[in-house]
């Protein structure tokens, strides 16, 4: 158990926690068309190049010797250490960085070292200029590392090493991670349709967010429990019966020690790939939750790989303190086997404790609890 | 709680090991692909999935075969009970450049689905719990080196929280194909051992122990 | 038609890193998938790249693969009618 002391995000929809709740309550997106030179059109969701460089001139002017995901990584930490009265100097302060690709894009550009691809290498770039004396940590386990970084940055402070974590989760659009999907027919022509019937695949999406989180209470939203499992099945296909997530979620509920009855929303992984979304919901029946509300944020940022947990657990959080149900942004019909209650509309309800679940590549799956303080 | 190391094992260029001692001491190393599929062939093992394998998995796996085949953990822990933690320093970086290879040219542009899928570190995680049907709790981190200090303080944490009964924790690093190693470490409760009766003097599964095996022939 | 065969042999047992098979030891009229073979969903994406890489035939969805990567000889058959188009 620890409490969210303070968040940042750096997305397509906007810079900061605040506008970014604000953008997705209006129902805007971040998807939009962009063009590949061999692939062609694609969509995703890309962070504004030129408003970054206006929002954020001062810092990044000091910043040229830093890749792209570095330089996010330090506007972000560095916004969330001051909402925090964080001092990042503090031997009591750790970082947790997750990533699945981290500065792949150098492998092409070739531009810096070429080291700094090693994700660890990465992480120490960020932490040696931010002053942090610890050996910072990178979880790196696909699509489930956000959620997977929180989880650990948990353990880190029960073992009561260090006082304060920050998890900073980033990733980038890059040609390396836009072919691998195309390669896998999984991108989506149209904006990407999580859990509805005419869904034909994912959109990728790229954002960097930090979260303080500490044992002090504080803060008015706490990360209870969560747990991880893998299917054991397939390194690319998610399993056909939702074991593995069904095991994580229900062993999340037993570490937190609440019923199933006991969650009042759903912020899912839904990456709009058939095969997913449809193992998320055999999975959300198994453990009893099929009538729970739910969505899926991947309408409005793609799906941000390494980013995508703490981006989601983070929007998740301010969907509890702000009691929102957001809408799952894409979604018109059930596509999935079983029933599932899907999120048609933006409404105000009071949201106590949820849930949030990842899956990935490598047969990981991770699920966390989040709830009100 | 007391954590033992039941067994380790340990593949570099110059070393094929089980708990310390040589194996398999008939091969003649010459190079990665030629070692693994020797080491593969001698385990005597059914498994074409290895050959599909990247290098890092390939390494990672082998290095669990070696631990595993004389000791079936499913035989004393249920298949979610049992844990892989994973560590290492370049990932899947190796395959990762072969696969950018396949994207380099806008006239060559034909990504491999099957070099792609390798291309996240945590995928020699997933060939081994496929491989033993471990479901358990799944980490994997990128660090520069092993730090025994962080490693010790994790595992000794999930023990202690119930997350896991048994793990396998593995620094696996493959820089290429003259630079690798992987120690792979099974873990388990002294009191569960005893259960087993096993008389065997184990090492204690924390920090000096863990230096001296990472960082011995380096 | 046979050397078509045999040559796919090979490109199949390369790609797909087959390594403890040789042309000989496959059947082309055999199902590639799930029996024969017992290739998975990456290894149909992967022929898919190799239709495309090695004779600059395209098929744009897996699903309409699954005709054509029947077996080693609906693969032949369906580049030889292709190619000369």
């Amino acid at each position: 158990m620890a409490y969210l002391i303070a968040d940042h995000i750096i997305s397509p929809l906007g810079f900061g926690t605040a506008e970014n709740f604000d953008t997705l309550c209006q129902g805007h997106s971040g998807l939009a068309e962009h063009i590949h030179p061999t692939i062609g059109p694609y969509i995703a969701a890309k962070i504004d190049r030129e408003k970054l460089q206006l929002a954020f001139s001062d810092e990044l002017s000091l910043l040229g010797n830093f890749t792209f995901a570095e330089q996010l990584c330090i506007l972000s930490v560095k916004q969330v250490a001051q909402k925090a009265d964080l001092d990042l100097k503090s031997s009591d302060t750790l970082l947790v960085f997750s990533t699945t690709k981290g500065n792949i894009d150098l492998l092409h550009t070739k531009q810096f070292d070429q080291s700094r691809v090693r994700l660890g290498k990465m992480a120490e770039m960020v932490s040696t200029y931010l002053g942090n004396p610890n050996k910072p940590i990178v979880v790196s386990n696909a699509c489930i590392s956000g959620v997977q970084a929180l989880l650990f940055s948990m353990q880190v402070l029960h073992s009561k090493r260090y006082k304060r974590v920050v998890v900073c989760g980033v990733d980038i659009l890059s040609d390396f991670v836009l072919a691998g999907f195309s390669s896998f027919q999984a991108l989506s022509l149209t904006p990407c349709k999580p859990f509805d019937k005419n869904r034909t695949g994912l959109n990728i999406g790229e954002a960097c967010v930090s979260m303080v989180i500490s044992l002090e209470e504080s803060g008015n939203v706490r990360l209870s429990a969560g747990a991880s499992a893998n299917d054991a099945n397939h390194l690319s296909g998610p399993s056909r019966t939702g074991e593995g997530l069904s095991l994580a979620i229900k062993r999340s509920l037993a570490n937190a020690g609440i019923s199933p009855q006991q969650i009042d929303y759903i912020s899912a992984h839904g990456t709009a790939t058939p095969y997913n979304d449809e193992m998320e919901a055999l999975a959300f029946q198994t453990e009893k939750l099929s009538e729970v509300p739910l969505n899926s944020f991947k309408g409005y940022f793609g799906h941000t790989l390494g980013a995508a947990g703490v981006l989601e657990s983070c929007i998740t959080a301010q969907c509890i303190k702000q009691n929102k149900f957001i809408h799952s942004l894409g979604f018109e019909h059930l596509g999935v086997s079983v029933p599932l209650h899907v999120i048609q509309k933006t409404t105000d309800g009071p949201i106590h404790t949820a849930l949030k679940t990842a899956s990935g590549f490598g047969g990981g799956n991770a699920a966390l609890i989040i709830t009100k303080a | 709680m007391k954590l033992k190391i039941s067994t380790y094992s340990h593949i570099s260029p110059s070393h094929i090991q089980v708990d310390g001692k040589d194996v398999l001491a008939t091969i003649p190393r010459s190079s990665f692909d030629e070692d693994t599929l020797a080491i593969y062939k001698s385990l005597g093992i059914d498994y074409p999935k290895f050959y599909k394998m990247d290098a890092p998995s390939k390494l990672g796996f082998l290095a669990s075969e070696l631990v595993l085949k004389s000791l079936d953990l499913k035989q004393y822990y249920k298949s979610e009970d049992i844990g892989v933690v994973l560590y290492g320093a370049s990932g899947s970086l190796d395959t990762d450049q072969k696969f950018q290879a396949t994207i380099g040219q806008p006239t060559d542009f034909f990504p491999s689905p099957a070099i792609f899928v390798y291309t996240l570190p945590n995928i020699v995680l997933g060939e081994i719990c496929i491989r033993n049907k471990f479901k358990g709790e799944n980490y994997s981190f990128a660090m520069e080196a092993p730090d025994s200090v962080e490693i010790c303080s994790f595992i000794q944490n999930i023990f202690e929280q119930e997350q896991v009964m048994a793990c396998l924790c593995t620094w696996t690093e493959f820089q290429n194909r003259d630079q690798y190693r992987s120690i792979m470490l099974v873990i388990e409760k002294e009191e569960c051992l005893q259960k087993r009766d096993m008389n065997e003097k184990f090492s204690n599964f924390e920090e000096e122990t863990l230096k001296q095996i990472f960082y011995k022939d380096l | 038609m046979q050397e078509l065969i045999n040559k796919l042999k090979k490109e199949i047992i390369e790609q797909l890193n087959l390594q403890d098979l040789s042309p000989s030891d496959i059947d082309e009229n055999a199902p590639l998938f799930v029996e024969g073979l017992g290739l998975d969903s990456i290894d149909s994406l992967e022929l898919i790249v190799l239709l495309q890489r090695n004779y600059g035939l395209k098929i744009a969805k897996a699903e309409e693969g699954r005709e054509v990567f029947h077996s080693i000889k609906s693969m032949a058959e369906f580049i030889h009618k292709n190619q000369n188009k």
